[in-house]
């Protein structure tokens, strides 16, 4: 089969014969940052700092209670944000109680990500029976409202701040198990996953070599909300009465002893409240600006 | 039935099926009997040794099913398929294992055939290296302790350096991703290479220069090619022997020229007349235009 | 011999003239003007990153707003410039007076809703069919682009029919109206090479049918071949060669058409 040519035109050049020689490998293609990263992580930033410094230097001794002035409003008596019914400065409490909120989110995620990760990645990963029992007794657990299982484990251990962080941790690990087993449903249908078991990997190290990587993105914004809502169990729960000790200050626990107070000086309540929304604010910004910068799926090409 | 019309078949084909049948049940709800999707259907083929051996099908043809049989990622409901000698039909994942090495893939999607997050150098290596570089016990005589010489070979092979082992897939393009997978597949000198719609995701400019890549490096690496594909075109271009797939049941093979040439089943002959073709676009266009030296 | 030039019209259907389209400082499309006369079938080639594609978005106005365009889109008979008009400027052309037909019938079909309610919803968004006469153009329609038993077809949802014969469907939306101008993404690419054939010569009959202008967008030249009598060969965002299909198929002029017809043979035998 021939056509006919005229006077030969030029023959084309490597690079006009066939784009993919000329192509030399580009750097990475920048994603626009979504602005709600850098926000949400200036405000966890801030309390990280907070809680930090409250080891080196508070404006008051946490101690120190100053009989003359309880109940104060800000400024009073050198008093930042003012001083609770027992006459503790409040800012203090504020930048300790931060220790317990990061601690405590630090706790309950890590045990909800250590156990919920393993169990997502073999409930992807397995036959249809295993699978299938998993995401039910996950479906069982995720019925469980992480206060009912703070009381329990209250009414039986005492409460504390150990059983809050492992009533939250518990209660955050099917949001976990869901979030990772679809993902990991997502890598196990790619080719490279393919290639890799006609490599001869076992499905153990496929699983730590492909599948880990690439649901990361997924593990940290899982992480930064099930943090947020930590945060937020954490003082629900003291605020009930069931977490944190008198003796542990603690932003729910300040809410709790400010209830009596609302009408006489409600700034009392307000700056617990405050920090409690701010940082579930943080998280949550911090979350979805990391989700909506690594998802996939929202990439244009 | 097979209308095998090759001359010599005298080299020990290198996989064989024999009756291969790969039946998907859909269970129904409890009292129903449910239905069955026949993908292969009494399928026998043979591929001999070093040869370059293409299977045409469209979509439903089951040419997907007999990759994955062939490479040992499925079994068949009934027959046999014979790999390297070694009947693979009924094996466990463990036993099949330490065989992985003698057959290799290339995939059809360079975009997801390599993980995003792994760099070329880990990529390519896979097979050398797998299993946390516990030793496989090794049927093939590959020294294990190599894999970074072999590594820097392959991909020089297939026309990439050194520059690229630190860097990441998405720095690539898709051609370029193609040859890194085929990289990897040669990687551990498989005996066989299975080239699933390998092409077909590529720009029609890139086509020609992977597909010379593959016919070169079946020489240089001694593997035998099968190349699974829909594209009539691109199969004549790179293969020597060819089967044809319609519907799960296969309908003609032979050599090339002869099927190509003198087809010998209605819908081998449809095919070929499908392909559009430039002297017959040349053809019709002349024809609109009134043109008084068409000749439609 | 050259075969005759099909006259450019002093009336053009669509004028586009130094369309350039740019993304932040990358320049994507540089330049571009063609003309496509009425009832003309044009055809645009170029590989992957060539353009053609942008091109084809900016004429039917589906650019991504992230797109910087500049130059001028005329449609014969609109008193507005199609490049950076407003979508409500545009939205009553589509349809109506461009049809559109792309790559992936899935994605430009609704899983959720049966297909003769789709093409019944291109009838009455522009006024052609009342709800009571939808069903029946519906039927017409859908049996004129070569499917059997067409009340079945417009009763299934998209999932059940196969991939030629949702792309049969898309064609029957983008022909409803009678428009003047049919675009073609990449209309066969998807589909099977007997399938493929089937579809083109639909395409070819069907437009002529409804007497509509063609442009047509692939990156095989075989494929334009069939179909087009004028080509437009696009390289790196711009126009490098024009002519008819004949000319700049037995006598290519640049290097890069030269590549493509070398591609081209590779597959088509």
């Amino acid at each position: 089969m021939s056509l006919d040519t005229g006077a030969a035109p030029p023959s084309p050049t490597p690079e006009e014969r066939s784009p993919d020689l000329a192509a030399r490998p580009r750097k990475a293609p920048r994603r626009k940052l979504s602005p709600l990263v850098p926000i949400g992580a200036t405000i966890v930033a801030f309390i990280a700092l907070a809680a930090i410094v409250s080891f080196f230097w508070t404006p008051f001794d946490p101690l120190y209670i100053d009989y003359d002035h309880t109940s104060v409003g800000p400024g009073v008596n050198g008093h930042p944000l003012g001083t609770d019914r027992l006459g503790r400065d409040i800012a203090t409490r504020l930048m300790i109680g931060a220790r317990t909120a990061l601690y405590v989110g630090i706790v309950a995620v890590g045990i909800a990500m250590l156990i919920g990760t393993p169990l997502g990645i073999v409930a992807g990963m397995t036959r249809r029976n295993w699978s299938e029992s998993i995401m039910r007794a996950n479906d069982i657990l995720l019925a469980f409202p992480a206060l009912l299982l703070a009381i329990v484990l209250a009414a039986r251990y005492g409460g504390s701040i150990t059983t809050a962080m492992i009533a939250i941790g518990v209660a955050s690990i099917p949001g976990f198990v869901r979030v990772i087993r679809s993902g990991t449903l997502r890598v196990m249908s790619t080719d490279y996953v393919l290639a890799a078991r006609v490599a001869g990997r076992s499905s153990f190290s496929i699983a730590v070599r492909h599948v880990l990587p690439n649901v990361s993105g997924l593990l940290i914004v899982q992480a930064s909300s099930a943090y947020a809502i930590a945060i937020l169990a954490e003082a629900g729960l003291s605020f009930l009465g069931h977490g944190a000790p008198q003796s542990v200050p603690s932003w729910g626990r300040m809410l709790y002893e400010s209830q009596s107070l609302l009408t006489i000086a409600p700034l009392t309540a307000l700056w617990p409240g405050l920090a409690i929304a701010l940082a579930v604010l943080g998280f949550n910004l911090l979350g979805d600006g990391l989700r909506d910068q690594l998802d996939p799926t929202l990439v244009r090409s | 039935m097979t209308a095998d019309r090759s001359v010599d078949a005298a080299a020990e084909p290198v996989v064989v099926l024999d009756h291969v049948t790969r039946e998907f049940r859909r269970r129904g709800a409890p009292w129903q009997a449910g239905s069955a999707v026949v993908a292969l259907d009494d399928v026998s083929l043979q591929i001999p040794r070093g040869s370059k051996f293409g299977v045409v099908g469209e979509s439903g043809s089951g040419k997907t099913t007999l990759v994955r049989l062939v490479a040992a990622l499925d079994q068949p409901t009934s027959g046999r398929v014979v790999v390297d000698g070694v009947d693979i039909s009924r094996l466990q994942e463990r036993q099949l294992r330490p065989l992985r090495r003698r057959l290799q893939l290339v995939f059809q999607d360079p975009m997801g055939s390599l993980d995003p997050r792994m760099r070329i150098r880990d990529v390519v290596a896979e097979p050398l290296r797998s299993n946390f570089g516990r030793k496989v016990p090794d049927s093939e005589p590959f020294p294990t302790e190599d894999w970074r010489a072999r590594v820097s070979e392959v991909l020089a092979a297939v026309g990439l350096d050194d520059s690229a082992l630190d860097r990441y897939p998405h720095q690539f393009s898709g051609g370029q991703r193609q040859r890194i997978s085929i990289a990897r597949a040669i990687a551990p000198r498989p005996g066989i290479l299975l080239a699933d719609e390998a092409v077909s995701a590529l720009d029609v400019s890139t086509r020609g220069q992977i597909l010379d890549l593959l016919a070169e490096l079946a020489t240089t690496e001694d593997f035998t090619l099968l190349f699974v594909s829909h594209d009539l075109s691109v199969i004549r271009h790179v293969c020597d022997r060819v089967a044809v797939l319609r519907r799960g049941i296969l309908v003609e093979s032979g050599l090339i020229a002869d099927v190509y040439d003198r087809p010998q089943h209605p819908y081998t002959a449809e095919l070929l007349a499908a392909v559009p073709t430039l002297a017959g676009g040349v053809e019709r266009a002349r024809g609109r235009a009134g043109d008084p030296e068409a000749t439609i | 011999m050259t075969a005759p030039q099909p006259q450019p019209s002093d009336d053009p259907l669509l004028q586009v003239s130094d369309l350039t389209i740019r993304a932040g400082d990358d320049t994507l499309v540089r330049g571009v003007g063609f003309t496509v006369g009425r009832g003309e079938r044009v055809g645009l080639i170029g590989s992957s990153g060539s353009g053609k594609t942008l091109t084809c978005l900016a004429v039917a106005g589906l650019l991504p707003g992230e797109l910087a365009v500049a130059g001028s889109i005329r449609l014969a008979g609109e008193p507005f410039d199609l490049a950076g008009a407003t979508e409500r400027a545009l939205a009553p052309l589509r349809g109506k007076r461009i049809g559109m037909v792309f790559q992936e019938p899935m994605t430009a079909l609704n899983p959720t809703m049966r297909v003769g309610r789709q093409v019944a919803e291109v009838l009455r968004v522009h006024r052609t069919a009342s709800r009571r006469e939808a069903p029946a153009q519906v039927a017409e329609l859908l049996a004129a682009t070569g499917l059997d038993d067409p009340q079945r077809i417009a009763r299934s949802y998209p999932h059940q029919l196969s991939g030629g014969q949702r792309q049969r469907v898309v064609l029957a939306i983008a022909l409803a109206n009678s428009p003047d101008l049919l675009i073609c993404d990449e209309p066969t690419t998807a589909l099977d090479v007997t399938v493929q054939a089937r579809v083109l010569d639909l395409i070819d009959r069907r437009v002529t049918d409804v007497d509509a202008a063609l442009l047509f967008v692939s990156h095989n030249l075989a494929v334009i071949a069939q179909v087009c009598d004028r080509v437009l060969v696009m390289h790196g965002g711009e126009i490098v060669e024009e002519g008819s299909v004949v000319d700049v198929l037995t006598q290519p002029q640049h290097p890069r058409t030269v590549a493509l017809l070398a591609d081209a043979e590779l597959t088509s035998r």
